[in-house]
């Protein structure tokens, strides 16, 4: 029934594609839609089916399926001289999860005040840092379960409900993000894949089982930023939560410990490339001794990178990271499951290639990313191709492996997918 | 003897001449191209038409500012159409005798990435436009040969400097006496065949000068084309240099954007 709907749909909106395209005569290339804007409101969003099956069967999912969805994304916009509105919202049917899902993603307004100041009211996406999907002062919400299961890239940011003040001052910027209740990660929690239990030492899946508190905390995250003759200089503080529930409390329910963040990043052009450094200490402050097993103790978090064109529309872009966990000696110590805790210098090797080819219509990606201490890998290779204005058609795979379990990446070896996206783009 | 001396004195002469007026040719063919005003902003829209027929469009306001006529200057590029690149912002640090800073504005991930240096010789947003014929090509990257003139135009062969940076083996322009546009470039391939034609359709004087309004790129290798085509452009608006910082990739300034 659901995939009648789906063909339905699309058929549908491939007639209005035709119709669409019928703004350009052929005897008059130019036509004369300027879509000038003569109203301040604009609209726009996509239709797109999406499904992903795993590569593997894993056992504690009687439905091998990771993705199979209807999703509709549509967007408004107002925008005058002194203000922009924007709600954009995603709705979409999901075999894996039982009634329709609504994502509100946007609902903000955007304006200036005294001149140097823009101000962003509401539902909203936040970025910063200068990590390549390594974030180390990004602590605006991520949305992990997308990311695993292949939808697109867009959907890795997560909105949260937030203002945000960016001054813009001789000597420097200064941007400043407050989320009064704290937006967690969407992070895996078993639903869609499983992941490693240190307490049952195993796979836990297939049901959500990761259930955490709620937190309510604010989160305030500042950034100070300049441009210096195409050096990018920045430092950053947050104090927050982590995005993840990584701690335990006392009644043994699952938490998002409180945390501070603080670090620095720079970016220049080195050669051909450009090369980036960044660093963080994130700062476990419901576990400052780093003897609390229930909490993760506190961590300096470095990256170096570079990226550059190799020959005509074909990017590499690498990055070495370290994640180095004070205390350590405390941590194990106190440790239930010392055997399966993370390394003492965790580290990271990535590698990205991008190749564009017929004049950008079609896009060959592979990011990878490799631990050389967790002996782990998960490798994301896609290739997108992009019809024409409306069409857009997506292969790709998001591929874990790993020699042990518990390992970062590794614990998702069984949840390793490949997913197929067709997108239809108004 | 004496009169082959002053020959060759007459021929050194000539050669002095048309070398110079050669290299004003060219300068001035650049100025006319890519720096006129002070600064300057102009809607622009793309259709992008390849050899299936299937057709793309861009639609986009491009902002500009002269640091230095002939030298380095600014660009903000604001996409409107179509949906998937809506609201994402190009904004381009362009250097003649180095790389270009360059950077870009994703909004549905709020991403602002710093993006390395890339073959200029590449698509343009999909199209059949190089970076290149957008920005500007840095006229000593080629050597610039006067072919023939009649009343109306230059003819011109240009040569790469360094060939292993370039695809085409040489290339000719005719340009408009009058006003120094180039209104026909056409690449040569290494055996002699012209394969990439830009061409001038439609030209129009704004403020005193004259802009080019219409414009067409054939890639005679693949048989598709891109037509370009400017509306509303205006000069010497008065620009201020911070309309080229990161500020204007979340919020790029409307009221140079607006062209009212």
């Amino acid at each position: 029934m659901k995939k009648t709907l789906l063909i339905g749909l699309l058929l549908s909106f491939h007639l209005l594609a035709q119709d669409t395209t019928d703004e350009w005569p052929e005897d008059d290339d130019w036509g004369n839609d300027w879509d000038a804007k003569e109203s301040p409101w604009s609209q726009s969003g996509f239709l797109e089916a999406a499904y992903g099956s795993r590569i593997n069967n894993d056992q504690l999912f009687t439905n091998q399926t990771t993705l199979s969805e209807l999703r509709w994304h549509q967007q408004f916009q107002y925008s005058d001289e002194k203000v922009d509105f924007n709600w954009a919202y995603d709705v979409w049917v999901d075999e894996l999860e039982e009634d329709l899902q609504f994502d509100l993603r946007e609902l903000n307004f955007k304006f200036s005040l005294f001149g140097q100041t823009d101000v962003v009211l509401g539902r909203q996406i936040s970025t910063w840092g200068t990590g390549d999907l390594l974030f180390i002062n990004d602590m605006f919400p991520k949305d992990w379960q997308s990311f695993f299961s292949g939808r697109d890239d867009n959907y890795l940011k997560a909105p949260a409900d937030a203002l945000r003040f960016t001054s813009y001052f001789k000597p420097l910027n200064v941007d400043v993000v407050i989320t009064p209740a704290a937006e967690p990660d969407r992070f895996i929690n078993g639903e869609r894949f499983a992941l490693f239990s240190p307490f049952t030492q195993g796979h836990i899946g297939g049901f959500e089982a990761i259930n955490p508190r709620n937190p309510n905390d604010p989160e305030y995250a500042i950034r100070l930023f300049k441009n210096f003759k195409g050096h990018q200089m920045a430092l950053y503080g947050y104090h927050g939560i982590d995005k993840s529930p990584t701690g335990v409390d006392s009644t043994f329910q699952p938490y998002f410990p409180r945390k501070n963040v603080f670090g620095a990043s720079f970016q220049s052009t080195l050669g051909q490339g450009l090369y980036n450094l960044e660093v963080g200490y994130h700062q476990a402050l419901d576990d400052k001794d780093g003897d609390n097993p229930l909490v993760p103790n506190s961590q300096w978090r470095f990256l170096v990178g570079y990226e550059r064109e190799l020959i005509k529309k074909l990017n590499w872009g690498t990055q070495y990271y370290v994640e180095h966990t004070v205390d350590y000696d405390a941590f194990l110590a106190n440790s239930f499951s010392p055997n399966t805790e993370v390394d003492k210098n965790r580290q990271v090797w990535t590698n990205r290639l991008t190749y564009q080819a017929m004049q950008d219509k079609l896009t060959w990606s592979l990011f990878m990313f490799y631990s050389p201490t967790d002996k782990d890998s998960y490798w994301r290779p896609s290739v997108n191709y992009r019809h024409n204005d409306q069409w857009q058609f997506t292969l790709g795979g998001n591929v874990f492996a790993g020699s042990e379990d518990h390992t970062f990446f590794g614990q998702f070896e069984d949840g390793s997918n490949l997913y197929a996206r067709i997108r239809f783009q108004y | 003897m004496k009169k082959i001396f002053v020959l060759m004195m007459l021929v050194g002469l000539f050669n002095v001449q048309a070398e110079t007026s050669v290299e004003e040719i060219i300068t001035n063919a650049n100025l006319a191209s890519f720096y006129k005003g002070d600064d300057g902003r102009s809607d622009a829209r793309m259709i992008i038409v390849d050899a299936k027929d299937t057709k793309q469009m861009r639609q986009f306001v491009i902002l500009r500012k002269d640091l230095e006529d002939g030298g380095n200057q600014n660009f903000l590029v604001v996409f409107s159409r179509p949906s998937d690149v809506k609201d994402t912002v190009f904004l381009v640090h362009k250097k003649v005798d180095a790389d270009d800073d360059r950077w870009l504005y994703l909004p549905a991930l709020d991403l602002e990435k710093r993006i390395s240096a890339s073959d200029n010789r590449t698509s343009f947003v999909g199209s059949d436009f190089f970076y290149e014929d957008v920005s500007g090509r840095n006229p000593k990257l080629d050597t610039h040969q006067l072919i023939k003139e009649d009343d109306k135009l230059f003819y011109l062969k240009s040569v790469p400097v360094d060939a292993t940076q370039v695809e085409f083996d040489h290339y000719t322009m005719q340009i408009d006496k009058q006003n120094y546009l180039p209104m026909l470039i056409e690449y040569y391939d290494q055996s002699g065949e012209v394969y990439r034609r830009v061409e001038v359709v439609e030209v129009a004087e704004v403020q005193g000068h004259p802009t080019v309004m219409k414009s067409k790129v054939s890639n005679l290798k693949t048989g598709g084309y891109t037509l370009l085509e400017f509306r509303r452009p205006a000069y010497d608006l008065g620009m201020e240099e911070d309309v080229f910082t990161v500020r204007s990739l979340r919020n790029p300034p409307k009221n140079w954007l607006s062209g009212q």
